[in-house]
Formats: structure tokens, sequence, C-alpha cells
């Protein structure tokens, strides 16, 4: 005997009534879910929207709390602006400066103690250096300290001796980490 | 059920969709990139917040005593104005504790110029070429013949090198005589500046609001320098400034 099992005995129009019935119960319940998963998402997110604007205004208020307890150390801060740029001046005018004292104190040690000076004068780094040494015998501590000390250029301009002994000298020295 | 009936029934869940996807759209995407935006407005409001606060915090901790003091020092270094009694005291200072006595002494603070003279045109002419030709330190140029012991001189031109106002030596002649005496005729300078720090107080950061290292160092290496004092300011004021005619009034000396 044949069985009847898989066959559908209703008319074939009834049968296609039934699947387009399925199909909008299927497409209602579809819609009906995303439509609801949309409106859930659109209030989640007006939500957070809303939400996230009134901290925004919150946080707007905190800061101008803040800049204002930060404003009202307006001479403070002026003061100590003041005086960082002015220390700022202050250090590329002393960079800029040549100091005159060690140079000085170094020319000074290159002549022995009973030498004569006549003049000393400095410009551009340049020591002019003239006087008079009692004896030759100091012409040659003179030379000697002059070989032992970092120059970068010595120039003798003028050398004498006199009658009696006494030497005349005038140089240019330059050192070399002035 | 025939096929119209079918598709008008149908047409509800499919416009039911579409209001979904027209929610998606237009409401919910546009909003969520607001949404994040806002966030991270938010976020950076608490953050400068919390900067503000700091460096509120930072001012308020400051020795408000040393700053001032610290201040006057750095503006006595290099100083806003071309003040006589200054210039006077940064020269006199050093030769008085050195015995030195000043034979001769000539600065010229430049030309002084009113401003209700010349027109308006003059006037704008004049201060277009001030700011094209303003530097940030500014140097008076100083001529002065001292006279004193030859033992004292280094120590002398130390002196001047550790003196505030500063002042730089550009030359000096030494002449040495036989009494032990020495002549120095000196050429130097003093620096000042008239300009001011030009900031936004706003855009400050907390480094801006604390001294660097090389500041503090340099502070300290300024308090070992030799300073005036109000009554010795006065003092010279009295003693050292003489009158003379209008038309170079800072000429002193010949």
């Amino acid at each position: 005997m044949k069985s009847l099992t898989g066959i559908n005995l209703l008319p074939k129009k009834s049968r296609l009534q039934l699947r387009q019935m399925r199909i909008i119960k299927q497409a209602s319940l579809a819609a009906g879910v995303i439509l609801g998963a949309a409106f859930l998402l659109a209030i989640a997110v007006l939500g957070l929207d809303f939400y996230s604007r009134r901290r925004g205004k919150r946080n707007q208020q905190g800061l101008e709390a803040a800049k204002a307890e930060y404003i009202q150390f307006s001479d403070r801060i002026n003061e100590l602006q003041e005086l960082r740029f002015r220390t700022k001046l202050v250090a590329q005018t002393l960079e800029k400066r040549l100091l005159f004292g060690p140079g000085l104190t170094r020319a000074e040690e290159l002549l022995e103690d009973n030498a004569v000076l006549a003049s000393l004068s400095v410009e551009a780094g340049k020591f002019e250096i003239s006087g008079t040494l009692l004896g030759v015998s100091q012409l040659e501590k003179l030379e000697e300290k002059i070989m032992t000390t970092d120059f970068k250029n010595v120039v003798l301009e003028n050398l004498g001796v006199d009658q009696d002994g006494k030497v005349t000298f005038s140089l240019e020295v330059q050192f070399k980490d002035l | 059920m025939n096929d119209k009936l079918f598709l008008r029934k149908l047409a509800i869940p499919i416009g039911g969709i579409l209001l979904a996807v027209f929610i998606g759209v237009f409401l919910v995407f546009p909003r969520i990139s607001k949404v994040r935006s806002q966030l991270a407005k938010n976020q950076k409001l608490l953050e400068s917040r919390e900067d503000f606060l700091q460096k509120a915090r930072l001012i308020a901790s400051l020795d408000e005593e040393q700053v001032k003091q610290r201040a006057s020092l750095a503006a006595l270094a290099l100083p806003k104005e071309k003040d006589i009694s200054l210039i006077l005291y940064a020269l006199s200072e050093p030769a008085r504790s050195n015995g030195f006595y000043i034979e001769q002494l000539k600065f010229n603070l430049g030309e002084i110029t009113s401003s209700q003279e010349g027109s308006p045109a003059e006037n704008k002419e004049v201060k277009d070429k001030a700011v094209v030709q303003k530097k940030p330190v500014d140097e008076v140029p100083i001529e002065m013949k001292v006279v004193g012991s030859n033992q004292r001189l280094i120590s002398f031109i130390q002196s001047v090198e550790k003196v505030l106002p500063i002042v730089g030596i550009n030359s000096f002649q030494a002449n040495y005589n036989e009494s032990g005496r020495v002549s120095v005729n000196l050429n130097f300078y003093l620096s000042i500046s008239s300009h001011r720090a030009s900031y936004d107080p706003e855009k400050l950061s907390l480094a801006d609001l604390a001294l660097s290292v090389s500041e503090e160092e340099l502070l300290a290496q300024l308090a070992n320098f030799k300073t005036t004092s109000s009554a010795a300011s006065l003092d010279l004021q009295e003693t050292l400034l003489i009158p003379v005619g209008r038309e170079n009034p800072f000429l002193l000396g010949h």
C-alpha cells in the first residue's frame, strides 16, 4: 500500500494561501523585531546624547570655576612670567658679555713683581702690554712664561735694552680660552 | 487571499522595516557620531579643568615674597628704563670700593622726544621706525676715565663685572705712572630692556609656571652680585647729579 505521508491533501489554492499567511506572519515578526530594536537603539542614543550634553554643561561650568580660581592669581602669574622673561634676557646679556677680569689676572701673572708696567689695553680679546723689565734675566723669565702659557697669538711689537740694562718691551697676546 | 491582498498585507512589515532603516540612517547613526564627539569634548573639558586646578594650586604654593625679591633682582640686573641713578651707581660703586676716583664720565641716553611734538603723521613714522628697530636689549654706551692704585686695577675691573645693573666692558686702556697710580680709560655699556613678557595666561603650561634649573642657577648667581640699595641710590642722586642744559641733559663731564 502506498504511504500518504508528505502528500498534502488540501487543494492547491488553499496551500498557496497558507504559505502567504506564513510569509506575512514571519515578515511581521521580523519587522517588529527590527523596528523595536531600532526604537530601543534610538532611545538609548538619544538618552546618551541628552546625558552627555548635560554632563558637558556641568564640565563647562566646572572648567569656568577652575579658570576663575586660576585667574585670581593673575598678579602672581604676571610677576612670575615677567621674572622668567627678564631672566632669559639677563642670561642672553651675560652670555654675550666678555669678561676681562680673568684675562687681566693672567696677563699680570706674566710679569714679575719688579717689572714696571707702562700701559695695558684690552680690545676684542687682544691684550697689549708694554713696560720695563729691570734686566735681561727677567726678559728670559717672561719668555719662558710666554712659552708655557696657552696663547693663541703672541706678537712682540717692540723690544729694546738701554745702557743700564733695562729692557723696554711691548707685546700683544691673545689667550686661547678667553 | 488573492495576490493584491497578500501584497497589501506584506506592505505593512516592509514599511516597518523601512521605518527602522530610516530611524537607523537618519537618527541613530548621525547621533552616535555626535555623542562620541560630545564625550570626547567632555573628557577634554575635564582634563582642562584639572589642568587649571593644578596650575592654581602650584601658583598658590609659590612663595610670593621670594618671587617678588627675584623679580626685583632681575629687574635691577636689566633695568627697564634708562635710569641715571642706576647707571651712576653701577659705575661709581666699584670705583669707590677700590679707591678709584672718576675723572671723567660720559654717556648719552639717546634722543628725547615729546609725544606732543610733531604732526600725527610724523609721530606715526617715528613710531613705526621704533618698532622695526627695537631690539629686546638696548645698550647705553659709556666712556669713563678713572684714576687709582695700580694694585687695585684688577679688583676694580672684577668689581665692575660683578655689579648690578649688568655692565659689559668693550675695551679699556690703562696707563701706569711711576708713583704707583694708574689711569684707566674704560669703554663699556649698560644693558637695558623695556620689553615686557607677552603671554596668554590660559595657554601657560605647568612647566611655564615654575623656574627652570638654569633660571634658578642664574638667579642664585645674580644674588652674589653687588646691588644698590634705595639709600645708596638716593645718596648718589643727591651728590652726583649735575644740572645741565635741556639740549643734552645726559652728557656729563667733558
